[in-house]
């Protein structure tokens, strides 16, 4: 992604106002800012931009068909709802590729790649939208609280971000299917609050991945930007939130900082164990492999095994640390 | 009809009492919320997705059914807690090393070190113990660890640090050692061949170092179950407490415990006693169909875990009057160290952990083996950002990072990304892996509360840094080319103390029988009872010996 000195401009005026990096101007910036700022219809737009939802919606939609005649109501939410999957699997590929890099487009995009096979190769994506989605037990708290704040936040004290032009009431019908897809707390898709909150923090970091290729702004950003990314989330997750809602406040903001800290040390976490896992060469109803795991080639794990396989037992009792075969009372 | 004694949670802690009250004849009754595995050959795989994914896993904290959700535990920051359901407990993936307590956190302790330990002591002395360490390390049993190469290497470190090889099962001196592990060691054709998967080994008995400790073991191949060579308590007190009262048993005369798992305990129920509520009933939820289900008891004890028994309590009512049930929830401060080395050090093969370091007031270090999964989040696993990129704020000791230097490791901590990530694992065997344990203090502020888990997150930071740099030493000495420390933040996995027993009502919930003070006939048996952190060895081994002092009586009497 090519540097924009304007836009640079933007991300330190960004960050300066977030995380106060002037001594003593921050109340006043943010004063100054929000005396200027545009109206909130305009605020909950760019919040889509800046996750991604409106740039995945304009990539995929069918615009001709949808400007017809015939569809005058606009796309319904079963065109909008594949947007938001496709839009969390594209995110979650910039991840896994910032994780263990491969020969992907993601890891050559981020300036970071390798020809011996990464992530993405190991289905790691596969790997975090399955347990992500199906089997994390979604709580009550503070999951939700990340939830509203998501689904209604606005914050007209961030830097201005371009709206892309778009069929009218687009913007609308993507916020309410939004909403209508966190409604329900017991299926929540993780993946997607999780790539909201990536999405977000990307634009952020640089107010350029908004646009360009793939659907995800975090999957735009280069590695040092990705490291950018996850440092706003591990070091100043309360700021994150209140950026995300500026109306946000204690307690809500210290519960869901908390949450954000958790995640980003988690989606770290659980990605890199996917990534050199068994997963993507796993048979689930025989329990079984259908070949050898990218990360067992990676690191090398069985590789003198028979047949590449787990043993039973190694070659490798070497006696005891002074010959001692019992410890003394 | 009421059974004598009602055990909750076959884990760890639980099915030791259910064993020995069941040799005296009591009609017991013992509760699991997890599984029963009674066919490891089928049931379990040396995978590492398959038993040990947090939400998936056959080792998780959730229902059998794996097509269902993983219980939800919140922990509001940075951290991770290892918990796991199914008879056996956390033992199950436990690496069975059974060290004994720090004779300093005992009562009447007056070694010149003294001060270096936690002021909330055990109720009694380390000699009195004693005799209860010797019952479990028979029964188990325990065994001093064998070597393979990853554990020379980690002696050859382990010399140069100056400080000698410790022959006895007691500490005394800065000291290092083979383990003491509940694995049964190496005996006939075991160890000295290597076997394929689904192979039985013709004459081997005992640990075959197949090197997948942490998957549950399931060696040698086809063996009797209760001649595994881990001794969970699955294939050790479980069977035992099975067993009492058959012909030709172990305990002839004893009573067949009767084990439900898939059994979640929800309610602890109490009567009008003499003063204080008298424990009476427990109901629990069959986490298959749902159902729902009372019975009575003389006697009820809690074994479900340091997490679990608090929220029980809570959830139940039973009084708190002095605030400290769920109070106190302490955890070695955990580091992480990773040496690499030119030379083979197999370090996914053998057993996951055989050797340590004790260092009395301070902690301990011990070598680990893993595989390749399980490795990989260990080095995504720090409070210390990303190396050469963040740091969590090197001066800011709030944010939990520290982004350390020191001439002992490579860097600054923190988590090495990308290609970094990939070279280091580059060749899982050569490496070595040094865990830090730390010592660290009972204190109030660190609770389980209904809605909430808050670790400590500012532990005892000297004793931390000076067992960390011993560590990195370690490796040096032992020739690592390279040397990472990851700055881990808080791993809920040795975790203690929440229903602790001491010396003092104002500060403790239970006496030194392991009894509650505020509810009659009710007991702890597992980890929550310790009185305190040991002073950094693992906990199981201790609370397995209270288990024995806890169930030496009839609690009828």
């Amino acid at each position: 992604m090519e540097s924009d000195p304007i836009a640079n401009e933007q991300t330190a005026h960004c960050l300066d106002i977030l995380f106060g990096t002037c001594p003593g101007e921050r109340g006043v910036h943010l004063v100054g800012v929000s005396m200027i700022r545009m109206t909130q219809r305009y605020g909950r737009r760019a919040f889509l931009v800046r996750t991604g939802i409106i740039g995945a919606a304009i990539a995929l939609l069918d615009v001709e068909a949808l400007s017809s005649p015939a569809s005058a109501a606009g796309p319904t939410l079963a065109d909008l709802a594949p947007i938001f999957d496709s839009l969390a699997e594209d995110t979650i590929n910039g991840l896994v590729a910032f994780v263990v890099p491969g020969p992907d487009a993601y890891s050559v995009a981020q300036g970071q790649a390798d020809t011996a096979p990464g992530g993405l190769a190991a289905d790691g994506t596969d790997f975090m939208l399955n347990s992500l989605d199906n089997f994390y037990p979604v709580p009550q708290e503070p999951m939700q609280l990340l939830v509203q704040a998501l689904v209604s936040g606005i914050n007209a004290n961030l830097p201005d971000i371009p709206i892309p032009p778009m069929l009218p009431g687009l913007a609308e019908q993507l916020d309410a299917a939004l909403a209508l897809l966190l409604a329900d707390e017991t299926t929540v898709p993780l993946s997607l609050l999780i790539a909201l909150l990536l999405n977000f923090v990307a634009s952020l970091v640089n107010p350029l991945a908004a646009n360009g290729a793939f659907l995800s702004p975090f999957s735009r950003l280069t590695f040092e930007e990705k490291t950018a990314a996850f440092a706003l989330l591990e070091t100043d997750a309360a700021n994150v939130a209140a950026a995300i809602d500026q109306d946000i406040a204690e307690p809500v903001k210290g519960s869901i900082s908390g949450l954000i800290a958790f995640i980003a040390g988690a989606l770290l976490e659980f990605a890199a164990f996917g990534c050199f896992s068994e997963f993507g060469e796993f048979n689930a109803p025989t329990r079984t492999l259908v070949g050898t795991p990218v990360g067992w080639n990676l690191t090398q794990y069985l590789a003198v095994a028979p047949g590449n396989a787990p043993v039973e037992g190694w070659n490798e009792f070497k006696g005891y640390l002074g010959g001692e075969t019992q410890a003394s009372e | 009809m009421a059974v004598d004694v009602i055990v909750v949670g076959a884990g760890g802690g639980g099915p030791v009492v259910a064993k020995e009250l069941a040799a005296h004849g009591l009609d017991v009754l013992m509760l699991e919320a997890g599984p029963f595995y009674n066919d490891l050959e089928t049931d379990w795989t040396h995978l590492e997705n398959d038993p040990n994914n947090p939400l998936t896993g056959y080792f998780r904290f959730g229902p059998a059914d794996r097509t269902k959700p993983a219980w939800y535990r919140e922990t509001p920051q940075n951290s991770f807690l290892w918990q796991l359901s199914g008879v056996g407990g956390t033992t199950l993936h436990y690496y069975g090393n059974c060290p004994r307590a720090m004779p300093g956190v005992f009562m009447g302790y007056t070694g010149a070190d003294a001060d270096n330990y936690d002021p909330r002591v055990f109720p009694f002395t380390y000699e009195e113990l004693i005799p209860y360490y010797e019952w479990v390390e028979a029964t188990l049993p325990d065994q001093t660890a064998a070597e393979g190469t990853k554990e020379e290497v980690f002696f050859s470190g382990a010399a140069t640090l100056g400080i000698p090889h410790n022959t006895n099962k007691n500490v005394s001196q800065p000291s290092y050692r083979a383990q003491e592990n509940a694995i049964l060691q190496p005996g006939g054709t075991a160890g000295v061949q290597t076997v394929p998967q689904g192979t039985p080994i013709p004459n081997g008995t005992g640990c075959t170092f197949c090197g997948c400790c942490f998957q549950g073991c399931k060696e040698p191949f086809d063996s009797p179950f209760n001649q595994k060579a881990k001794r969970t308590t699955l294939v050790s007190y479980v069977p035992m407490a099975l067993t009492a009262g058959l012909p030709n048993s172990w305990a002839p005369h004893g009573n067949q415990v009767t084990l439900i798992p898939n059994a979640f305990a929800t309610k602890v129920w109490t009567t009008n006693g003499n003063g204080i509520p008298r424990a009476s009933a427990v109901t629990w939820r069959d986490t298959v169909t749902s159902a729902s289900t009372t019975e009575e008891a003389t006697v009820v004890v809690l074994a479900g875990g340091t997490t679990e028994n608090p929220r029980l309590w809570l959830n139940s009512g039973l009084p708190n009057p002095n605030g400290w049930v769920g109070q106190g929830y302490t955890d070695h401060n955990f580091d992480w160290l990773v040496g690499v080395f030119e030379n083979d050090t197999f370090s996914s093969r053998g057993v996951g952990s055989s050797a340590r370091v004790d260092w009395p007031g301070h902690g301990g270090l011990e070598q680990v083996g893993l595989p390749p999964a399980i490795e990989a989040f260990s080095l995504m696993f720090s409070n210390g950002g990303m190396q050469g990129y963040y740091d969590n704020g090197a001066d800011d000791l709030d944010l939990g990072g520290q982004g350390l230097t020191d001439p002992a490791w490579d860097g600054p901590t923190g988590r090495p990304m990308g290609l970094a990530l990939k070279k280091i694992l580059s060749n899982i065997d050569k490496l070595v892996n040094v865990l830090v344990l730390t010592d660290d203090d009972v204190e109030p502020q660190n609770r389980v509360t209904l809605s909430s888990l808050n670790a400590d997150e500012n532990g005892p930071v000297a004793k931390v840094e000076f067992m960390a740099r011993q560590a990195g030493n370690l490796l040096r000495g032992a020739g690592a080319t390279d040397v990472i420390r990851m700055d881990w933040p808080p791993l809920i996995l040795h975790v203690q103390s929440t229903m602790r027993m001491g010396t003092s009502p104002d500060d403790s919930v239970l006496d030194g029988n392991a009894k509650s003070r505020f509810v009659d006939v009710l007991y702890i048996a597992d980890n929550s009872a310790l009185a305190n952190a040991l002073g950094g060895p693992n906990p199981t081994v201790t609370s397995q010996a209270l288990g024995h002092q806890d169930g030496r009586e009839d609690p009828r009497q």
